[in-house]
């Protein structure tokens, strides 16, 4: 039997993907809406921060690139989706930080 | 919306923008190196033959070629449809070169018909590019302000190459009879304020956001500002025609009206950006978006009619060094090492480490740059009303100085296209200072 992929692991591997713009990672720029595990396929649903933005081919082809190449991984499904629209709101409080603003609190 | 796969955002693969930037800059280098090496053409009259030259130099051969590049790069990725017409884009490439620099040694021979003929070739790669922006702005899925700012910007560049044209075959044949200062002055603001201020106006409503993570809630402000401008251009035009004052004064106006409202506009959307800190490129920009709203009131003040002749210089170099070249090299400070990037290390996200897009530049060479530019069009500006050749001189190895470390930065992301960095060597996430 496969040992199965533990999601923390998933959104660790997508963390290391940084925005080529501002080096932040997808995940921390809230990029990543959803990952479900089932058997040895991860679905993944993601944004970008902008439909026309110029590297979004590359990031979300990189993304398949880097779960399929995960241990026990067979297949990853990447869907890109655009409801609910990314806004600056979705960054995360260490993408704040990265991006030069003081922690909260 | 998203470009499907197997189209790449990028314009034949990068090589049409970099090929026409790497152009462009040449010719910078080279108009740089006039200035420096004989800064006595600054301190000549607007209407010198070796005055306009060196503005056909820097506008046409520097100035214009990059932003050819930038727009058949940035404008398909705005209207996400993806870039087409590689083949004309290059004819485009060399009319322009030819043509500019026909155009820049027949003004310093006095040759107005080998300017004419220099011009042409400009003009028929000019209507490349106008029918290239008009095919892509048709298969836009809708036309917001910014795209219709594009549009408007290619139909001055060709009312601006038409006016050139009309004045040299004018000058040279005296088909008829004209006041060719007044023409002048509308074929240099149809240039400079119809297609850079426009194109600026549109573009930076969604470079700016884009460059800072911040939100754009409407198109509102970017609508009414080059609604504005555009309306101030249309008087402005006949009103240097027909030397009427009150048509130049209700242009300018507008025109002051407009930057005033972009202004506003801009800094609402800078209050929402996520990210805090303005790199230098952006810096650049902004600088240029400031000698631009300086030259627009000196404009206004030459409209009534007070100012010298080498205020007018001095203007046109407040406006063209100060404005609209520290805008382009601000943005190339972005633009380049985003498109080496894209070449280079886009291919590899998700499948070895990647450097970020900002740090294959150099940005302490930016700085420089920055500071420079600054300080230097300052001093040429003084030079120029003062007639003070020392300070003129000083000015302009400042602003040789500025170039250097700019094209230093550029050198150092274009490396990457030969040498790409180690996976070992790449800094993945450089992580800025936080604000206290």
């Amino acid at each position: 039997m496969k040992p199965s992929i533990d999601p923390e692991e998933v959104w660790k591997t997508l963390s290391t993907i940084p925005d080529p713009e501002f080096g932040v990672g997808i995940v921390d720029l809230g990029l990543i809406y959803d990952v479900r595990v089932e058997g040895a396929c991860i679905h993944v649903a993601m944004t970008l921060t902008t439909p026309s933005c110029p590297a979004g081919s590359m990031i979300f082809s990189g993304v398949k690139a880097a779960l399929e190449a995960m241990p026990g991984v067979e297949e990853a499904k990447v869907e890109l989706v655009w409801e609910p629209r990314w806004t600056t709101d979705m960054i995360t409080a260490a993408g704040r930080e990265h991006l030069g603003w003081a922690p909260a609190g | 919306m998203f470009l499907p796969p197997g189209r790449s955002p990028l314009a034949a693969g990068a090589t049409i923008p970099l090929s026409f930037v790497a152009a462009g800059l040449v010719a910078a280098v080279l108009a740089t190196g006039w200035v420096a090496f004989v800064p006595g053409t600054l301190a000549l009259p607007y209407l010198h033959m070796h005055v306009v030259a060196l503005a056909h130099a820097w506008l046409l051969g520097a100035m214009l070629t990059i932003t050819f590049g930038a727009v058949y790069q940035l404008l398909p990725v705005l209207a996400n449809t993806g870039f087409r017409g590689a083949a004309a884009a290059w004819i485009h490439l060399v009319l322009h070169l030819v043509g500019a620099a026909t155009m820049v040694f027949s003004f310093l021979a006095g040759r107005m018909e080998l300017v004419a003929a220099g011009g042409a070739l400009v003009g028929i790669g000019v209507m490349l590019f106008a029918i290239n922006v008009g095919d892509t702005l048709r298969r836009a899925h809708c036309l917001d302000p910014v795209l219709v700012a594009f549009g408007a910007a290619a139909a001055w560049l060709l009312v601006t190459v038409a006016a050139g044209l009309s004045i040299a075959l004018n000058l040279h044949y005296g088909w008829w009879s004209l006041d060719v200062l007044a023409l002048l002055r509308a074929h240099a603001h149809a240039g400079v304020a119809g297609f850079f201020v426009t194109l600026l106006q549109g573009a930076m409503f969604r470079l700016v956001p884009m460059f800072t993570l911040a939100e754009v809630r409407d198109l509102r402000g970017a609508a009414a500002s080059i609604a504005l401008s555009q309306l101030g251009l249309l008087l402005l035009g006949p009103g240097f025609v027909w030397s009427n004052v009150f048509l130049i004064f209700s242009g300018t106006a507008l025109l002051l009206g407009s930057f005033l409202v972009s202004g506003i506009a801009l800094h609402r959307i800078l209050q929402t950006r996520k990210k805090r800190h303005f790199e230098p490129g952006l810096r650049g920009f902004f600088l240029g978006l400031f000698f631009l709203s300086v030259a627009a009131i000196g404009g206004a003040t030459l409209a009534f009619g007070v100012g010298t002749l080498e205020a007018a210089l001095a203007y046109g170099v407040v406006a063209v060094l100060g404005g609209v070249l520290a805008t382009i090299e601000g943005m190339l400070c972005k633009i380049v090492p985003f498109l080496v990037w894209m070449r280079v290390y886009g291919p590899r996200v998700g499948r070895r480490p990647t450097p970020v897009a900002g740090s294959l530049g150099r940005a302490a060479a930016e700085r420089f740059w920055l500071r420079l530019h600054a300080v230097s069009v300052v001093l040429l500006a003084i030079g120029i009303v003062f007639s003070h050749l020392a300070v003129l001189a000083v000015g302009a190895v400042l602003f040789a100085a500025g170039q250097c470390a700019l094209l230093v930065s550029l050198a150092s992301s274009a490396r990457h296209l030969w040498r790409p960095a180690t996976p070992g060597a790449v800094a993945v996430s450089p992580r800025p200072k936080p604000a206290l």
